[in-house]
Order: structure tokens, then sequence, then C-alpha cells
């Protein structure tokens, strides 16, 4: 787990957690009586029974193992044995051995082993199916293959699967948000250095011409050029400040379409901490180790710090009902079944009509063979929640265990009548364990999450009042800017504004022509049509920063790096594609 | 700004084109041997024209009567009261109700037309445009585009209005004498007021008058935020249409600003763009918190966006361990094995990462240029609590393990 020294709280006091879970770990269970031969849950919080403790050592030796592995084979049988033992406890995948074959795969490729690279990339997308990293791995192992279109094939399908994992895609997605108001706000900044550009010199005739009536000559220039460049002296802000500045100077020779480009990005100067700072809140959030884990939990991933992020979970929310359902549902699928119904009770007596809770306590009785004790309790299920259809299927099977056939087969027809094909299915699945478990506990992760939120925004507290009305100065600066530019431009007006000119737009020499074709933006201005404007300049700026979004955003943590090669691709071609157009455009219309 | 040229380099038709291209409001005046025609434009569409040798009620009249909007009785019956009753005399026919302003709007359209018409078959002159905020012209007076003037100019003589209205004298006949045995005309006189003229004031004072009649009537200033007419879509989405080429050969007259206040404020642009860019470069996150007041921001962005990025590392990190059981000594190995990218070894404010190494743990923290840390932004890991790293973690005892099985 990540012990980071910054402001994210969380993770900061993971020690702290660990040493709570530890003291909570015991009252958590209860007055219920404690399962024999349980860990101690002081390395993370979590118990472990014998059983399980055994499971995972045997993962590791058959990690071993695999490492060792000389044929496909041989390797083949160990990640069916490793599946096999992880199955035992209640998931699906082992994400860091998958990575570790990755790893494994690339080196063998590079030795030129490629029959073991390429088993190698088998076994990890058999132990971590979908993930983009597999791909990614396949990418370079074909590259270094000399297969480069199998190598673009990977690395395609790789972004494609990007999209289908939960953390990664919110990621991306938040990426892609700060990404695009980088990119428009230095839109916005280049736009507005092109409206100085191209109607800065009427400005500075205007104001000279002003100052003219006090300052003859060149003392008049100099104090209409200190007039406009003042702002650069305020360190280190002054360029974003003469921007600024120059933008309401120039709002009385601006177009319509100008003046609401430039009241847009104002507003998006205004508002954007207000959204980055929603957004880090949440970001906050879905990186921690409990939400982290819950994520896992939810896909059955079994990660090496799984144990330690939920021991977490239980110590940063001691208290939750549904952080107990959750650990009782992890217990459950672990196959410790007091543990688990413990934590059950636990619930139940918070919430004595949790279905969920209920029949999974009812399991627990069913499977020790105590069934009048598991009729009880799914009983109180079917009274707590009528329609469940796994509370009536569960009945059934319970009266069907107590000889009580007439009662089984009412209760199996009112299953049946609630949704009759999901009855069928459990009825004929082979590995029906005869009463269906139901996850309660990860049914109520956005719950848990909503806790969480409250619980770090509840720490929180102390500077966030004074970071509210810093956010809030920005948005009441941009609405401001918006009042001193009209004002000022109103009480202008009756000087009058000299028309800019139209040098590039209208300039028929080869330097001219260049000038049109590699300062985008420019010609659009000084015909002033704000909307071309912005365009011409959003699409190269996006583009050149496009390789940077890593940097922009946030790196996205998968355990195979694709590198930046796609991007840099993207923005390349791109580029010279848009110049490409530019050149065209300008050769079919030159004289 | 005005722009200039004359008639022997480029043809009317262009100009128009071009004015109509970039939805101009202005006046353009033409000036020939003899006469002096007058075209104003309205966000690029037409919405008058005059010409110095015949009022626009001269011109109206006669396509009153020659379309049959106003007999001859009646016009001489109107012409001898109007003096009386003062006035526009198109405001008095319609007033007395010799014809309704719809009728008269439509003839002073055709008379518009017909006017601009024969003007395009002038290829001797000088023209000239001024720019301007607004221009006087017949209110609710349907505009003529460009486009349809052109399309139809084919077609003039076949109306009877065409004939029947009164042609300015062209500078020179359709089929002219040599270039130059014709004089040159007579410069136009360059605009009354000073280069640095109000945009809102009417452009009419900044051009050569105008027929008294038509200029008495000041018409609001209409800049539509919508263009009146759709200008013609480049091929190149989001590249802004050049100049057309007959237009780039033209003199341009840049009336107002010096080349030395063009050139102080492109430097100034210049800057700041210039900054712009080194600072997405260096610091991303100055760009979206640019503000003194943002600091808190800019940091707790850069923490939550190393928070991924350790995230990354640790995950990289123990890979290595899980494969060679111990930490890698730098991070770049970590790069070599593609578990990391090469810019995961800065954080995103630039900062380095100092990556120190203890037995079972690691530590990684951001150093300036200076290689001073970070304050509270570094992180630490190591393999307590990971099953499959920590050798701890297991504490199976004796009694738990399979019982030995003695088979003799």
């Amino acid at each position: 787990m990540c012990k980071n020294g910054g402001n994210r709280l969380p993770v900061r006091l993971v020690a702290a957690w660990l040493a709570l879970a530890c003291c909570s770990a015991l009252p958590a269970l209860g007055q219920g009586e404690r399962p024999a031969a349980v860990s101690s849950p002081r390395q993370t919080g979590i118990e472990l029974s014998t059983p399980v403790q055994q499971a995972l050592q045997q993962i590791q030796e058959q990690w071993l193992q695999w490492i060792g592995a000389s044929n496909r084979e041989s390797a083949g049988k160990i990640v069916e044995n490793l599946l096999a033992t992880v199955r035992q406890l209640g998931m699906r995948s082992l994400p860091d051995l998958s990575l570790g074959a990755l790893v494994q795969a690339e080196k063998a490729a590079h030795q030129r082993d490629f029959p073991r690279a390429h088993w190698a990339l088998e076994a990890a997308e058999r132990l971590d199916p979908g993930r983009p990293e597999a791909a990614f791995a396949a990418s370079r192992v074909a590259g270094i293959e000399g297969s480069y279109l199998a190598a673009g094939f990977h690395m395609l399908a790789g972004y494609q699967r990007l999209l289908w994992l939960p953390l990664e895609r919110y990621l991306w997605g938040q990426s892609l948000l700060l990404w695009a108001l980088s990119v428009l706000l230095l839109t916005g900044g280049l736009f507005t250095a092109v409206q100085m550009a191209t109607k800065g010199g009427a400005l500075y005739r205007d104001i000279t011409n002003m100052i003219a009536r006090r300052l003859p000559g060149s003392a008049g220039l100099v104090a209409a050029a200190a007039l406009l460049l003042w702002p650069l002296a305020l360190v280190p802000y002054g360029p974003l400040w003469l921007l600024l500045y120059w933008s309401v100077l120039l709002w009385g020779y601006a177009s319509t379409s100008e003046r609401v480009v430039l009241v847009s990005l104002w507003l998006v100067l205004g508002f954007a901490p207000l959204l980055v700072a929603a957004q880090r809140r949440q970001l906050s959030l879905e990186l921690s180790p409990p939400v982290l884990a819950m994520e896992n939990l939810s896909e059955r991933r079994l990660y090496g710090s799984l144990f330690t992020d939920l021991g977490v979970l239980r110590s940063l929310l001691p208290e939750s009902t549904a952080v107990r359902q959750l650990l009782g549902d992890f217990h459950r699928s672990l196959n410790q079944w007091d543990l688990a119904r413990s934590l059950y009770r636990q619930v139940i007596e918070k919430e004595p009509a949790n279905t969920a809770a209920l029949l999974d306590v009812g399991d627990y009785f069913f499977f020790k063979g105590d069934y009048g004790n598991a009729i009880q309790y799914f009983q109180k299920a079917t009274a707590a929640d009528p329609a469940n259809v796994a509370a009536q299927f569960n009945l059934s099977q319970s009266y069907s265990e107590s000889y009580l056939f007439d009662e089984s087969k009412r209760a199996l027809g009112q299953a049946r009548a609630l949704d009759a094909s999901r009855v069928d299915a459990w009825l004929k699945h082979p590995d029906q364990q005869r009463v269906v478990a139901s996850d309660g506990g990860l049914a109520r992760a956005s719950e848990i999450r909503a806790q969480l939120t409250q619980s770090f925004r509840g720490r929180e507290t102390g500077g966030s009042r004074v970071e509210v009305l810093r956010r809030g100065v920005s948005a009441v600066s941009a609405l401001g800017l918006v009042l001193v530019a009209v004002g000022l431009h109103l009480g202008r007006r009756r000087f009058g504004y000299t028309e800019p000119p139209l040098d590039v737009r209208l300039g028929a020499s080869p330097f001219d022509r260049w000038r049109r074709i590699l300062l985008p933006g420019v010609a659009a201005s000084e015909a002033g049509e704000g909307g071309r404007t912005l365009l011409a300049l959003l699409l190269p700026t996006g583009l050149l920063m496009l390789p940077l979004s890593g940097d922009i955003g946030y790196r996205i943590p998968w355990g195979y790096d694709p590198g930046n090669a796609i991007l840099w691709t993207f923005a390349v071609l791109g580029l010279l594609l848009y110049f490409g157009a530019r050149l065209r455009w300008e050769l079919t219309h030159q004289v | 700004m005005a722009v200039e040229g004359t008639l022997d380099l480029f043809q009317l038709p262009e100009i128009l084109q071009l004015i109509s291209q970039q939805q101009k409001t202005g006046i353009l005046t033409v000036q020939g041997q003899n006469d002096i025609v007058a075209i104003s434009f309205l966000a690029g569409r037409i919405v008058a024209a005059d010409a110095l040798n015949q009022t626009m009620e001269e011109g109206l009249t006669r396509v009153l009567v020659a379309e049959g909007m106003l007999t001859q009785q009646e016009l001489a019956r109107a012409m001898a009261e109007h003096p009386s009753a003062g006035g526009r005399l198109i405001d008095f026919l319609v007033e007395r109700r010799y014809v309704t302003r719809q009728r008269l709007l439509a003839a002073l359209r055709l008379q518009t037309y017909s006017l601009i018409e024969q003007l395009l078959r002038w290829d001797q002159g000088d023209f000239k445009f001024y720019s301007g905020e607004e221009v006087s012209y017949e209110e609710a007076f349907v505009p003529i585009t460009v486009e349809e003037l052109l399309l139809n100019a084919g077609n003039a003589s076949a109306r009877p209005a065409a004939e029947a209205a009164p042609a300015p004298h062209p500078a020179r006949p359709v089929a002219p004498p040599p270039l130059r045995a014709v004089p040159r005309p007579e410069p136009i006189p360059k605009p009354a007021v000073p280069p640095a003229a109000p945009r809102t004031a009417p452009a009419s004072p900044a051009v050569p008058p105008l027929p008294a009649a038509r200029v008495a009537e000041p018409v609001p200033i209409r800049r539509p935020a919508v263009p009146l007419s759709p200008v013609p879509p480049p091929s190149v989405p989001a590249a802004e249409p050049a100049a057309p080429a007959a237009f780039r050969k033209m003199k341009v007259e840049q009336l107002a600003v010096p080349l030395s206040f063009r050139a102080v404020a492109r430097i100034a642009a210049l800057v700041p763009a210039i900054l712009l860019v080194v600072a997405l470069l260096t610091e991303p996150g100055l760009v979206l918190f640019p503000f003194p007041w943002e600091e808190g921001q800019r940091q707790g962005l850069a923490q939550e966006q190393r928070s991924a990025q350790y995230l990354k590392i640790d995950r990289a990190a123990k890979t290595f361990f899980l494969l060679e059981a111990r930490f890698p000594e730098r991070l770049a190995q970590l790069q070599q094995l593609n578990l990391l990218a090469g810019n995961d070894l800065r954080d995103s404010q630039g900062h380095e990462l100092r990556y120190s190494l203890r037995e079972e743990s690691y530590k990684v923290q951001p150093v300036d240029a200076k290689g001073t840390p970070i304050p509270g932004a570094e992180t630490t890991d190591a393999v307590t609590g990971n099953f499959l790293l920590d050798s701890d973690f297991i504490s199976l005892s004796p009694d738990a393990q399979a019982p030995l099985v003695l088979l003799d």
C-alpha cells in the first residue's frame, strides 16, 4: 500500500489506519464466537483462516513454479492450478501475477525466445483477462518480432480495452477534461495574443492620440506604450495580466463574434478552478486504497494488497453497516463463514430487514446443516422482501432438506412465479451450491463511497473555506472582466476607434502567403471572425498538446506502459494534415 | 481603412464579391470619366446605389412610369404639388397614395439593380471602398446580394425596366478605344474626416457627397450578429479563407495604423504567447490556474497527479519485486522493463523524482532543480501487507501443515 506524504489524507494516515484496524478488528467481530484457527489481523486488519492462508501460500509456490517452467504445457498447467486456487478464494484473477508474466514475455522476446514470450503472454491474459496491459505487451513483443501490423493491432486493442475498465476509464476521462481545459485556456491566451497582434496597433495609435493632447511627440508614444505594457512588470504573472488587460482594452475593436469568444474564454478561466476542485475531490476518493479494494473485489481480482486495503476501509468507517456487510461478503467468498456470519449478524442488528444479510446468515446455517435456523432466516428474508426470488428459492431448499416437501414445493412455486428463468438456472447450474448467496455488501458500494467522501470532507474542514473563497475569486474576476470591458468601451466609444489593418489577409507576397499558412487565425482575426480565429488556433494547439496529455492530466496507473508513440503519431500526422490543407487552400486561391 | 484601385487591374465583379464575402459594411465609389457611382453595402449586401449625374428621384420616377406604376399625368401632378408640400418626393408619392410603399420599394430595387448592371460594363475608372459601421438606405429596402446581381447581370437587357432606367454615363464605351488615349479621370477627393474617424459615425460623410434626398434619413446602426448572406464555406475546416486572388493585387491603403504601432503590438503579443507555451511545457498547472491566489489549487492538483503517478510507480516496483525478490535500485530500471514511461521519472510539475531504496521498502521524493526535496510530496512504500511479496504475511503454525502420512 502506498503511503503518500502529500495532502491526501487517507494515504498519509495509512500507518494510523493500520493501527486503528488492529484495534478495531477484534471488536468488529462482535460478541459472536471467534472462530478457531484464524490469524491475527495484525498484518492487514482482515482475519485469515488457515485454509485461506494455505491457499495464498499455494499461489506463491505456484507462481515460483511458473517462473521456472520451461515449456508451454507445464506453464499452462500451472496457470490452471493458479486459477483453481484463486477460485477457491472466491476470486477470478491475479492481476499482479499477470503483470509479472507480461514482463517475462518481453524479456523472453528480447532474448529472441518468442515461443516463451507467447506462452507468457497467454498466461498473462488468462491470469487477468481483458486488461490493456496484456495487449500493450503483446504489441511490444510483436514489434520485437517484426510483426508491425500485429503490433499496431494489439496497441489499438489495448486502448480499446481501456474503455472497459472503471478506474482507468475514469482517470482517462478526468485527464481528458484537464487536457481539454488546458487546450481551451492556452488557445484563449493565443487568441488574445492574435487579437493583440492584429488590432493592437490600432489600439496603440488611438491611445497615443488621446495622450498626445497633453504629451506631444515621443513622450506621448512612450507614455502610451507604458500604459499598454505595465502589466508585464507584475512578475511572475505579468504575461497573464498583460493578456487579460489587453483582452479588455481590445473589446471595442472586436467584432460581435470575437466578443462572444472573449466572454466565453473569461468564463472558462474563471470557472475552471471550481470544476477542477470538484474533480480533485472525486479523484482523491477513487485513488484511495479502500475504493481500489472495492473495485477489485467487485471484479474478483485478488491483488497483493487487497487484504490490507480492505483493512483500511474497515478502520476508516468502523461503524458503517455497509462496510460490515461488504466485509461479510468478502469473508464469505473466502469461505470464512464464521467470520462472515459474525459480521452479518451485526448488520441485521442495525438493519433487521436487510434481506441480503438475512439470506447470507440463512445460508450459513444451511451449510452447517442447521436447517431449522436456516428456515427461520429465509422466512425473515421473504417477509422483508416478498419479491425476492433467492429468498423463496433458499426457503424451498431448506424445507426440502428438512423433509417438508409440501412447503418446499410451495416456496419453489412462489420463486418460479417471481422469476422462473433464474430459478431454473440455479437448479441446472453444475456449481449449484443448493442455496443462493447475496452480495448485499458489494451492492452498497456507492453508499460506502458516499460515507468515505463524508469522512474525507470531515478531515479537510480546516482550510477549505478559504480555499472555496479563493476559487470564487476567479469566477467573480471573470464576471468583473466582462463588466469592465463593456464599461470601458462605452466610455471610450465617443473618442472613436481606428480600423485595424488587413496586412496578412490581403498581402500577396510569398511572405504574406506563408504567414497566412503558418500563423493560423491571424487572417481571420483581421477580418473580425472570432469563431473562425478560435477554431483555427484550437486545432493545432490541441494537436500540439496531445503528447503532453500525460503531464497535464493524471498518469493512468497501468502496470505496463504503452509509451507515448501513438499520441505523438496522431499529433504529427494531424499537424501535417492541418498545415497541408492550409497550404493547399492557399495554393488553389493564389493569383 | 480604405481600399482603392483601378478597374484595369481587376474587374468590378471581383470587388463586389470580396465585399460580399467579407460581409463588409461601407460605401464603394467608382469614378469614371463623366460620372461617379456610389454603392452602399450593409454586411456585404447592396442596399443603395446612386449616380452623380442622376439623382435617385429622377431614376426612380422613370422606373415608376416605365413599369406602369405611375402615369405621366400623375407624375406631372405630383411634381407640381410636391414643392409646396416639401419633404422627399418619394415620401410625398406614398403619402398622397400615388403609389404604395411596397411598389415604390420594388421600383427602387429595380432602379438600383439597373444602375449597378450598367456600372458592371465599365472597364475604366477608379474605385475606392470606405469601410464603416453604418450606411444610409431606404428603410425596408430588400437588399440585393452580389451573387444575385451577378447571376442576373446577363439577363439585364431582357428586363424592360432596365431599358427604361437611365444608365450612368460609362467612363468608356463597352468596346473602348486604346487605353492610352483616354485621359485619367479626376482623382476622388480624400474623405474630409481624419483617418481616425469614429467607427460609429455614419459612413456617408466620409465619402463623396450623395444626393441629399438619400442621406436625409439616417438609419440606425445595423451590424447583424448573424450574417445576412452566407459566406461560401472554405474547403478546409477551421482555416480562414484567403482573400480572393484579384484583391491581393490591390493597393491596400493603411490609412490609420503606421507600421511602428503595429510592430509594437506584435512584439507585445509575442511575449505572452511564447511565455504561455513555455509555462505549459514546464508547469502545465499554470495554464489551468494562472492567478496568484490559485497557488493552493495548483499544489492540490499537482498532489493529486502525483497520487496517480505514485500508484503507477508502486505497481511497477512491486511487479519488479515479484520477479526479482527485491525492489529496483533505480526507477530507470522500471522504465527499461516498460513498466514506467520516461515522463514517469518526473512529476507533473517537472520535478525529478529521487528514489531511495531500503531493504523491503522504497521512498520516492520529488526534488527541485537544486536537489531540494519538495516538502510533503514524498511517498514511501513497502512490501508489508502484500501477500505475494511479504514473507511475514502468511503465518501458518506448524500444526496447520499437512499431516505426515506413513505409508508403511
